[in-house]
Order: C-alpha cells, then sequence, then structure tokens
C-alpha cells in the first residue's frame, strides 16, 4: 500500500466530500473554458468587423497652416489645386526600412472640373489601392470582376497580437476589385443621384467620355459626391502630370509602432507632412482589451470562489480527520507524508475535474451561448487547451489542499489522539 | 540491545491550560530492560496515558530524558521521532483507532507503507501479523465488519508488523468484554514470550496476572513498583488501595 492508495481509499469513503470540491472545480474550469471560447470568438468577429481600419497614415504636402478634419483628427488644409506632391514621392515611401508593414498605398490627385453646370470633385485615384484604404467603400451592385489578384505585397512577418491579418483581410477584399480603364469611372453614390446617372451610363469630362462602370453605395463620408477616374486621366485633365495631393496608407500598426513608422517617412519625404490616424486600431484594441479584461475579471472571481470553497472543505475534512492523522503520525509517518495524502488527494480531485470541466465547458460554450450571445462559436476540442485546462484546475485543487496540508501535517499527535 | 530497554530519567511533564499549569509527571524514573511485561496502573488522571505518550516520542517532556534502546528520544527532531516509532514501537490505542476506510490488512500494512519494501513483501509481512493475532480469514473486512475483539486483534497486528522491539498499548481491553479481554491478554502474554517488550496501561487488576510486573502510579508519581505474582496472589487488596482504585 502507498500513500496515493491511502488518498484514494479516503477519497471513495469520503465521496460526499471529494464530490463537493469536484463539483466546484468542475464548474470553475468549465465557466472559464466557455467564457474563454466565446471572448476569443467575439474578439475574432470583432477583430474581422474592424479590420475595416482603412488609411492609418495620411501623407499631405507640408503647408502647415490651415487644417481639416479627416477620420476625426486633425490634419492640414488642402487647398486643391495646390500640389507639391509628385508620384516620386512614391518611390521615396518604397525606401523606407519598414515597407514591409505598408499593406496598401493610395496615392490620388484630387481636383475639380465643370460638367453640366455642375462642379465635379475628381479623385484621381489608384482604385486597388483606394479601395484598400478605404474599406467601407461598397459597389451598388457587382462591379466588373478582376482577373488576377491585384496588389502582390510579401512579406512573411509573424501573425501578431490581435490574432489578425491585415494583410490578408485587405487581399481578400481585392479579389473582387475591378479594372478602372482609362476612359471609365466610378462615381459616389449622392452625386450620381444628383445628376440623375447610374451604371453603364456616360459622362463627359474636359471633353472625353467616361463610362460609369459602377457606383458606390451611399457611405456618409465624403466619397459619396466624388467621382473616382484613374489617377493618369486626372492629372492630364488638371494638367498635373506626375502631381499628387495625397498619399494615404494602411500600415500594420500591431506589428511596427507608428511613430517609428511616420519617422521613417519622413525621412524620407522631407518635404512632406506625415500624419497617423490611429483612432480606429485604437478603439479596436480597446475594445477587444475591454472584453478581455472582462472574461479574466469574472474567470478569476470563478476561480477564486471554486478555490475557497474547495480551501474550506478540505479544511473541514482535515479537521474531521484529527485523530486518523494522529494515528499516521503516531505508527510512524513523516509531516511530508501527511502532507503527500492531503494534497494527493486535492491533485487527483482537481485531475478529474479538469477533464470534465474542459468538456463541460466545450458544450456549454457551443449548445449555450450561441443562444445567449447570437454568435457561432469557432472553438472546438484542442488537446493542447484540455492539458491546460486540466493542469490549471489540479493546480487550483492542489494550491487549496497545501494549507489545509500544511495544518495536518503540524497536527501533534498525542493532541490528535486524545481528540475523542 | 541495550541492557535498559526504557529509561525515564527524573521526567517532569507540566501541561498549561490557560493560566492553569498541571504537573502530571513529577520526577518519574523508570527502567524496563528488554522482554519485560510491564502493566501500569492507577486512577484517572494520574498520568499513565501522558507517560505512555513520553515514551512513544509522542510528548515532549519538560525536564528529564527519556532514552530507548540508548536513544535519547528528545534529541531527535519530531521526523526523526516518527522514524523511531517507526521502527522501534507499536502503538495499541484504547479504542483500536482503526483507519475506517481500510480494511484489516490494509490496515496492518500501514506501518509499512513508507518503507521500501515491495508492495508483495508488505503484504506478505502484513498477513503474518494478521495470522499471529488470529485474524488472517478476515483480512478483507473493513473495521466496521468486526467485533470490538476482532478490531483490536487487528490493531495488534498492526502494532507488530513491523517486529518493534516494544509495543505501548494504553487500556488495550478497555471496550471489551471479560472474556475477550482475557484472550486479549493470553495473546499479549504470547507475544511477550517470544521476546517483545510491553507496557500496557490497564484499569483492570485482572489483566496484571499476565503481565510480569505492575507499577501503580498515583498524581504523577509511580507508588508501588512490584511483581505482578504478589499483586494477583495476596496483596491486591493493599495494591489496589494504593493505587487508589478503591478510595
Ligand atoms: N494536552 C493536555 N493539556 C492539558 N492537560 C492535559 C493534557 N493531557 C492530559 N492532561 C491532564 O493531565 C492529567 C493526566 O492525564 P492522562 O491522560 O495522562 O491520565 P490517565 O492516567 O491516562 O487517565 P485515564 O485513566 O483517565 O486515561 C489529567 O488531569 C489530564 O486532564
Ligand atoms: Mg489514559
Amino acid at each position: 500500500m502507498s500513500l496515493l492508495q491511502i488518498a484514494l481509499y479516503n477519497l471513495n469513503r469520503r465521496k460526499s466530500k471529494g464530490f463537493f470540491i469536484f463539483t466546484s472545480l468542475v464548474l470553475a474550469s468549465a465557466a472559464v473554458v466557455a467564457i474563454l471560447i466565446i471572448i476569443s470568438t467575439m474578439q475574432d468577429e470583432i477583430s474581422e468587423q474592424l479590420a475595416d481600419v482603412g488609411a492609418n497614415i495620411v501623407i499631405t504636402a507640408d503647408r502647415g497652416g490651415l487644417t481639416f478634419q479627416y477620420g476625426g483628427i486633425t490634419i492640414p488644409e488642402l487647398v486643391f489645386d495646390s500640389v507639391t506632391l509628385t508620384e516620386a514621392d512614391l518611390d521615396a515611401i518604397d525606401t523606407i526600412p519598414d515597407r514591409d508593414m505598408i499593406i496598401a498605398v493610395a496615392p490620388k490627385l484630387i481636383g475639380t472640373v465643370s460638367s453640366e453646370d455642375q462642379t465635379i470633385v475628381l479623385m484621381g485615384v489608384d482604385l486597388p489601392g483606394e479601395l484598400a484604404v478605404k474599406p467601407w467603400l461598397r459597389f451598388n451592385d457587382s462591379g466588373k470582376k478582376i482577373d488576377k489578384p491585384v496588389e502582390e505585397t510579401s512579406y512573411d512577418g509573424q501573425v501578431e497580437m490581435m490574432e489578425m491579418d491585415y494583410e490578408a483581410l485587405i487581399l481578400d477584399r481585392m479579389v473582387d476589385v475591378p479594372v478602372l480603364g482609362n476612359d471609365e469611372a466610378i462615381i459616389g453614390g449622392v452625386m450620381a443621384e444628383e445628376l440623375g446617372i447610374s451604371e453603364h451610363d456616360s459622362l463627359e469630362l474636359g471633353g472625353k467620355e467616361y463610362n460609369l462602370i459602377a457606383v458606390f453605395e451611399e457611405t456618409g463620408y465624403s466619397e459619396d459626391s466624388q467621382l473616382f477616374v484613374p489617377l493618369g486621366e486626372v492629372q492630364d485633365l488638371l494638367d498635373r502630370p506626375g502631381e499628387l495631393t495625397m498619399i494615404e496608407l494602411t500600415a500594420d500598426l500591431s506589428k511596427i509602432d507608428e511613430s517609428l513608422l511616420i519617422a521613417q517617412l519622413e525621412n524620407a519625404l522631407p518635404h512632406a507632412k506625415v500624419t497617423g490616424v490611429k483612432q480606429a486600431v485604437m478603439r479596436r484594441n480597446e475594445l477587444l482589451n475591454t472584453i478581455g479584461r472582462f472574461g479574466a475579471f469574472s474567470g478569476s472571481l470563478i476561480v477564486s470562489a471554486s478555490f475557497f470553497t474547495a480551501l474550506l472543505t478540505i479544511f473541514a475534512s482535515v479537521k474531521e480527520r484529527t485523530r486518523e492523522i494522529g494515528i499516521f503520525r503516531a505508527i510512524g509517518f513523516r509531516a511530508k507524508d501527511i502532507l503527500t495524502i492531503i494534497i494527493a488527494e486535492a491533485l487527483l480531485v482537481g485531475f478529474i475535474a479538469g477533464i470534465t470541466g474542459y468538456h463541460l465547458g466545450l458544450a456549454v460554450a457551443h449548445k449555450i451561448s450561441p443562444a445567449l450571445t447570437g454568435i457561432m462559436l469557432s472553438g472546438s476540442w484542442e488537446i493542447t487547451a484540455l492539458l491546460i485546462t486540466v493542469v490549471l484546475t489540479a493546480i487550483t485543487g492542489s494550491l487549496a489542499g497545501v494549507l489545509p496540508a500544511i495544518k495536518a501535517a503540524r497536527l501533534d499527535p498525542a493532541e490528535a489522539l486524545r481528540f475523542n | 540491545m541495550a541492557d535498559l530497554l526504557i529509561k525515564l530519567e527524573q521526567v517532569k511533564k507540566i501541561y498549561k491550560t490557560g493560566e492553569a499549569e498541571v504537573e502530571v509527571l513529577r520526577n518519574l524514573s523508570l527502567t524496563v530492560p528488554p522482554g519485560e511485561a510491564v502493566a501500569v496502573m492507577g486512577p484517572s488522571g494520574s498520568g499513565k496515558s501522558t507517560l505512555l505518550s513520553i515514551i512513544g516520542g509522542l510528548n515532549l517532556p519538560n525536564e528529564g530524558k527519556v532514552i530507548i534502546d540508548g536513544i535519547d528520544l528528545y534529541c531527535l527532531n519530531r521526523e526523526r521521532r516518527a522514524d523511531f516509532r517507526r521502527e522501534y514501537l507499536g502503538f495499541v490505542f484504547q479504542h483500536f483507532q482503526l483507519i475506517p476506510y481500510l480494511t484489516a490488512v490494509q490496515n496492518t500494512m500501514l506501518p509499512l507503507t513508507t518503507t521500501r519494501y515491495p508492495a508483495r513483501k508488505k503484504r506478505e509481512m502484513a498477513m503474518q501479523a494478521l495470522e499471529r493475532v488470529g485474524m488472517e480469514r478476515k483480512c478483507n473486512r473493513l473495521p466496521n465488519q468486526l467485533s470490538g475483539g476482532e478490531q483490536e486483534r487487528v490493531a495488534i497486528a498492526r502494532a507488530i508488523v513491523n517486529a518493534p522491539p516494544l509495543m505501548l498499548a494504553d487500556e488495550p481491553t478497555g471496550n471489551l468484554d471479560t472474556t475477550t479481554a482475557q484472550d486479549i491478554m493470553k495473546l499479549f502474554s504470547s507475544l511477550n514470550k517470544s521476546g517483545l517488550t510491553i507496557l500496557m496501561v490497564t484499569h483492570n487488576p485482572e489483566n496484571t496476572k499476565y503481565m510480569k510486573r505492575t507499577i501503580a502510579m498515583q498524581d504523577g508519581v509511580i507508588v508501588s513498583d512490584t511483581d505482578s505474582l504478589a499483586v494477583v496472589a495476596g496483596n491486591e487488596i493493599e495494591f489496589r488501595e494504593s493505587a487508589g482504585e478503591l478510595r
């Protein structure tokens, strides 16, 4: 017979006490498993929704003085027909050390032309880049399908922080980008309505006909009243070859510090003003963190409750077993043998509770939470998650056994045997 | 083995309960040579159990020395004393003190739990001890499936399983009827004949005839120390008076 067997026989006899500890540990580990699964699913969902971050860096001509609002932050005022950026600046961007961190580049020339008594705001764009930095833009109907992936951004950095891959998400969205030919344009929803034109109509600008290949859905942003034409066309129309009004960038700021990237850009473009538009990312991170903190908080609350339940129950059972422990000591068990018996019991219960709790938590998360939260869960059975749950539950159980076990090991055998 | 198995020198034990101090053993000295069987008598509260627990290394005396087989017991630390108990002592307690969730043979094996014997050897030793007390056929019963006398036998088997030189028994027959008590005493006597030194606390003068020597305690001192035959033969009344039994 071994100490472990003594622990087992005792558990077998005191089933109700063991079951009490077991139940509290099972409930705690199940609750934590369920919370973690639900939270990580929620975080994935939010990550995906908020991946539509859009541009987070804007490069403009450094004019100082006047400013305007863009995405909630203040950047220098743009005077539409004053241009100091050029396409050469795009090459300069390519030279910065962390070019890999920039996922999308959207150069544009903005200007106005008159057409049929209307002043039209012209956006000279590189369409794939533009759509990448303005993820909120959607076509009213299906636009032309593109036959090859648009932008081949290459870097092989690790997937990071918030378990999302900007690049993958953006490339994913790029699959449906239509090709914008030299005589083609896309029109904002509001402008299309005002002009009473739509897809497949054409529009005359500076004596040239442009076919409208698509209409953007209304978004509430300024794009609603803009006409998107290939960059080269606008440069010709406005007679500003090679010039740009601004360059919007989407960088993966989960991998690189924004200020570092901005410093590199400022260095490469000394005449330009580089501004970070980071609050979208911050808002997303904050939301994810809040949810994470909530999960950690409720999880630790539940675990502490179950820890103390186990602790008190084991204390009670040690008190109940005072005489028995006295006998063990009297017949030559060492203090560490008593410690071993009590902790082994807690460990055993914790071990089985961990296995049960993991499966219960998984089942609860999948059966109950879709009804409660409306989220379909993605978490499935995983051996590592099971092992982690089992190890942590067993540790919780045995930690709850430590204090009572020390108390038991310190019992004075003479006293314990007097205890009737 | 030293000449004197048990040697107590001027042992003093004081219990403190709050402000009050009770001197339970007053400079008690006692020697017991190996192979002896000693009955300890005396009125309730005279310090018999305290004496036994001090000899058993369970209870720190305030003064004096306890030397068992040449080992100065209270020079050892608590854990060494536990080792000492495992190797030198068999305890038989008043209320049997079997572990309720272990069978007779498992209870008997308990003192071997932390020894290095292989499991099979442990079981073999336990079965031998149970045979010695006539309990081998009920070895798989739980304590609550055994009579008082049977539980007592298992407790004795547990005390002798590791073949210790000394057995300490505190009122081993206190809860048993006369016939069963006699059977147990005969078992003690036969264990003693095969070399086991026994120190037994008892309230029953009848039991003393199975022991070679009887000492009587009162208020923490030994008031008489005689050959047991004398107690049973003629001086019983006198002895019992001195031991305070008939007061
Ligand atoms: N741990 C203790 N704390 C305080 N007093 C104690 C303690 N243990 C024993 N005593 C007191 O010491 C005295 C002797 O106790 P002990 O148990 O040795 O007597 P005993 O001779 O075995 O009596 P009995 O025949 O009733 O078993 C008693 O008065 C008892 O109340
Ligand atoms: Mg007593």
